[in-house]
């Protein structure tokens, strides 16, 4: 009885340290295809720097219309072009050592990473687009609510802001596929609530002042027009 | 030579049918009705004159005069003219074209409305170019102590100050042209590779070293097509005074002093009635846009100018003014900003309304009981400080990232 215990215990260790040896040379593997993937990485971004300044990338950058870029995120647009291009062939070196696993389960994990991958891009250019149009379109709409002498500019342009930023959440959740109806759902719903709000807001609450906001503007352009020339 | 490949063949046809013309009179806006008989005037000299008036349809029948031609040219100068802010100056290449074709000895562009124009008034915009050899004619309009206000607080004094020439209407939009001149402004720049012809027109001619000359007319400036929209208009001046200021960094920088440009005519200033003019809103627009718009402010203006503006939302309405000194280092600030792109550029541009309308609130305090006399004072001193700045823009200018406190 007692050798048969032992047996079974020399067997399942023996599977056990198999096992082990089995996935040593994967584990060897995924260390060495992200020490070269780390190195490729930093030899690319040195490399991609340097071409990126004698370009002056950020100057161009600056001059398609995203000057923020650098306010907002406290990098230069080199940095960050730089920093997403390494961290790409970092991941990129992290898939391949995963994919030296014999296993079925890891390979079948990292296929459908990289079928994912092509949403997960989606969702961030999405996201990006969706930023930056936020930020556009509400400083156009707080520029020119204040020029307008609207006393609730900030909230106008806050209002724009979350509208797009919601929108723009929406669309990225759809791309990555998480929620599935609930998130189309949930924003027809918030966004519908939204219009609704104002609508009512207006209509019904502060009728009244938008009449009295508005005579008040048009009697302001009368008055300009008589007395101050600004052209 | 450019050739006019965006005419229609039956214009080509005319102009070669015409030959030449000592002077052409261009219109960028015309209707059927507007009156040309006054042109017989400008023939009795002995001039051959050609009307070029614009339009998409049909051709216009006038009476016959002696010495006198009409040709009706495409009608792309007029929808830009009307349609767009960014181009309230007009484009005025087609007529350019025509004159140059033509080898004419003077040339007059009319922007303003067509049934302002007069013998007299065309006369004066092309006789100093025929009989004084002048480049460029440049009316001086009818000035008002609350009139041309952009003028006389931004575009007058700036170009004053950077440019070294004394001209009341720097952005005049009816000229007369010299064929030296116009010859230049058909060419295309390689800078922009736009025409020079859209480009502002009176610093083309001082960056060439044209003779340039002013002339009175008797009649206000003319408003842009939409002047209700003071922020677009704002935008669209500012934006094209500023990109000036990129082409023509070379020139400007060695520039120093000003003098004046020779003036014909007696310019009339228009008396205006006493009049109380409520500029309470103007000063809560600005302190609307100081708790709104500072970080965009900060992002342009030095903590220095900052401050002054934070003293100046705590002032009363009475007590409300803006110094010279403060308003000149805005403009000048935003000049800078704009040249360094330090945001969006429309969006800088947009936000100086505010800024403008608390210059025009101080400003119209302080001119409420002043004569004619004193307003031409007040505008000399706001020019002086434009030109005691200089040197703030253009070390800044010169070397952006050195500490301005």
């Amino acid at each position: 009885m007692w050798q048969q215990v032992s047996q079974a215990l020399d067997q399942s260790v023996t599977r056990v340290v198999t096992r082990i040896a089995l996935l040593l040379p994967g584990f060897v593997a995924l260390l060495v295809a992200l020490l070269v993937s780390w190195l490729a990485a930093w030899a690319v971004g040195f490399v991609l720097r340097r071409f990126l300044r004698s370009l002056e990338f950020d100057r161009k950058v600056a001059r398609w219309g995203l000057p923020e870029l650098r306010s907002e995120t406290g990098r230069s647009p080199t940095d960050i072009a730089v920093r997403v291009v390494c961290w790409a062939i970092v991941i990129i070196g992290f898939l391949v050592g995963m994919t030296a696993f014999e296993a079925t389960l890891t390979s079948r994990i990292v296929s459908q990473m990289f079928a994912y991958f092509p949403n997960l891009i989606a969702a961030i250019f999405v996201l990006l687009v969706g930023a930056a149009a936020a930020r556009f379109f509400s400083r156009s709409v707080l520029i020119g609510a204040v020029n307008l002498n609207v006393q609730y500019a900030h909230l106008l342009s806050l209002g724009v802001k979350w509208l797009i930023l919601v929108l723009t959440g929406a669309m990225a959740l759809n791309h990555l596929e998480i929620g599935g109806k609930i998130v189309d759902e949930a924003f027809a719903i918030l966004f519908g609530g939204i219009v609704l709000t104002l609508a009512l807001a207006v209509g019904l609450g502060a009728r009244d002042l938008v009449r009295r906001s508005l005579e008040r503007q048009a009697d302001r352009a009368t008055e300009d027009v008589e007395t101050l020339r600004h052209f | 030579m450019p050739e006019l490949e965006s005419f229609p063949q039956e214009v080509k046809d005319q102009l070669t049918s015409v030959g030449s013309a000592d002077v052409v009179i261009g219109f960028t806006s015309f209707k059927a009705t507007d009156d040309l008989s006054w042109a017989a005037g400008l023939a009795q000299d002995g001039l051959n004159v050609l009307i070029a008036y614009p339009g998409g349809g049909d051709v216009i029948e006038f009476q016959p005069i002696a010495g006198v031609q009409f040709l009706h040219y495409p009608a792309s100068t007029p929808e830009r003219y009307l349609n767009a802010p960014k181009n309230i100056f007009g484009s005025f290449q087609e007529v350019l074209q025509i004159a140059q074709r033509l080898a004419s000895k003077s040339c007059c562009v009319w922007n303003s409305a067509p049934q302002l124009a007069s013998a007299d008034i065309i006369e004066s915009l092309i006789k100093p170019v025929l009989d004084q050899n002048f480049d460029l004619v440049i009316p001086g309009y009818t000035t008002a102590k609350f009139g041309a206000l952009i003028n006389s607080g931004i575009i007058c004094p700036l170009t004053r100050a950077l440019y070294g020439r004394r001209i009341e209407f720097p952005m005049a939009v009816d000229l007369g042209f010299s064929p030296q001149l116009l010859n230049r402004l058909i060419q295309v720049d390689p800078n922009t590779r736009v025409p020079r012809s859209s480009q502002w027109i009176t610093t083309e001619a001082i960056c060439a070293g044209m003779q340039i000359c002013q002339t009175a007319l008797l009649m206000e400036p003319p408003r842009p097509p939409d002047s209700s929209d003071l922020s677009s208009i704002l935008a669209a001046v500012l934006g094209r005074i500023f990109s000036d200021l990129e082409r023509n960094a070379a020139f400007w920088q060695r520039s120093k002093g000003s003098r004046s440009a020779p003036a014909f005519g007696e310019p009339y200033t228009k008396e205006q009635d006493e009049v109380a003019v409520d500029v309470t809103h103007l000063i809560e627009t600005f302190q609307l846009g100081y708790r709104n718009l500072s970080e965009i402010w900060g992002l342009a203006l030095s903590p220095a100018t900052f401050l002054e503006l934070k003293k100046l939302t705590k002032s009363s309405t009475a007590a409300f003014r803006m110094g010279d000194d403060l308003w000149v280092r805005i403009v000048y600030e935003f000049a800078l900003a704009h040249r360094q792109r330090a945001m969006n550029r429309d969006h800088l541009l947009r936000s100086m309304t505010p800024l403008y309308l608390s210059w025009v609130a101080s400003y119209t305090l302080q001119m409420l009981d002043v004569s004619a006399d004193g307003f031409h004072h007040r505008l000399e001193q706001l020019a002086l400080a434009y030109e005691n700045q200089k040197p703030y823009l253009l070390s800044r200018w010169r070397w952006p990232d050195r500490f301005n406190p």
